[in-house]
């Protein structure tokens, strides 16, 4: 006898986009977040806070979290599986800028702040168009 | 022993709270193929270039099955997911395979965030589902769950610093 089973389930084959994520975390992510330190501008929209006085006059230089261009240095990305890559900080700024990140700075009327670490919004739609032009190029049929 | 459990899940927030990282992800899978060899099977299947650029580009528009995590994964930061990036630092530190828990605060929790409580997954079926804070639960951005490794068992209601 013949029989004839329906299988509820259609395996598509998954897609990996290593490639594409480590282009965007080195070309996009990790580039707009420097940029922000440099521009001052907070990773959620806004500026940085201004440094007290009493740290500007000890770094000699009114820049918030610039003073030895160490933290600039230190961000990096790294596959992690077959399609993911992580962004991170490494040695101690990494808890140095969560510090700053997370928990602020208290002065006498509020608590400061530095936003710098994450995806902003101009990252994200740089990182759709570079998805988008991917996808074009490779369907143009001129890279075989 | 009750002692040691507290001690390892403050140790493990602790963890996630000191760590900065992001993770940018697609759908991961046993076989996964290059968008490359993608476009090649389609068109060994008989579709044309530009139908398979017009199919990606809808996917990556919408959201789809290929494109969808990536896209979710890119969610610009804002006061939700500064927070998102603290749950990713787990991964960095912990990750992929181990397998984590849902532990809610138990305080104005969510209905998802209740059903979800306790429960016990990989990093990448909770990321299927939607981690917390990634608008995935009824509380959105201002969900207040934490995924601690399956290993630190939760005796107390977590308390997530700010």
């Amino acid at each position: 006898m013949i029989q004839a089973k329906i299988i509820n389930k259609i395996n598509f084959p998954e897609i990996s986009l290593q490639s594409t994520l480590e282009g965007i975390a080195q070309k996009i992510i990790i580039p707009d977040m420097q940029g922000g330190i440099h521009g001052r501008m907070a990773i959620n929209g806004g500026a940085l806070p201004n440094n007290e006085p009493a740290t500007i006059k000890r770094k000699g230089d009114d820049r918030p979290l610039i003073e030895t261009g160490k933290l600039m240095g230190s961000f990096f990305f790294k596959p992690s599986g077959k399609n993911r890559v992580i962004i991170s900080i490494k040695g101690d700024r990494k808890e140095i800028g969560g510090y700053l990140q997370n928990d602020g700075i208290k002065t006498k009327s509020k608590i400061k702040f530095y936003r710098f670490f994450g995806i902003s919004k101009d990252a994200a739609d740089k990182a759709i168009a570079y998805a988008k032009k991917k996808i074009e190029e490779l369907t143009s049929g001129r890279n075989k | 022993m009750a002692e040691t459990n507290k001690k390892i899940t403050q140790i493990n927030l602790d963890k996630e709270l000191e760590t900065l990282s992001i993770s940018l992800s697609g759908k991961v899978g046993r076989t996964a193929l290059t968008l490359t060899e993608y476009i090649q099977l389609r068109q060994i299947q008989g579709a044309t270039l530009a139908n398979i650029r017009a199919d990606l580009l809808v996917d990556l528009s919408e959201g789809g099955r290929i494109f969808g995590e990536f896209v979710n994964a890119l969610k610009p930061t804002f006061a939700g997911s500064i927070h998102r990036f603290r749950d990713v630092g787990a991964l960095t530190e912990m990750g992929v395979e181990t397998k984590y828990r849902w532990v809610a605060v138990l305080v104005n929790t969510c209905p998802d965030c209740l059903d979800r409580h306790n429960k016990i997954r990989t990093w990448t079926d909770w990321e299927a589902d939607g981690l917390p804070r990634t608008g995935a639960t009824v509380c959105k951005e201002n969900c207040k769950c934490v995924l601690i490794p399956e290993e630190a068992i939760e005796i107390s209601p977590v308390m997530r610093a700010k």
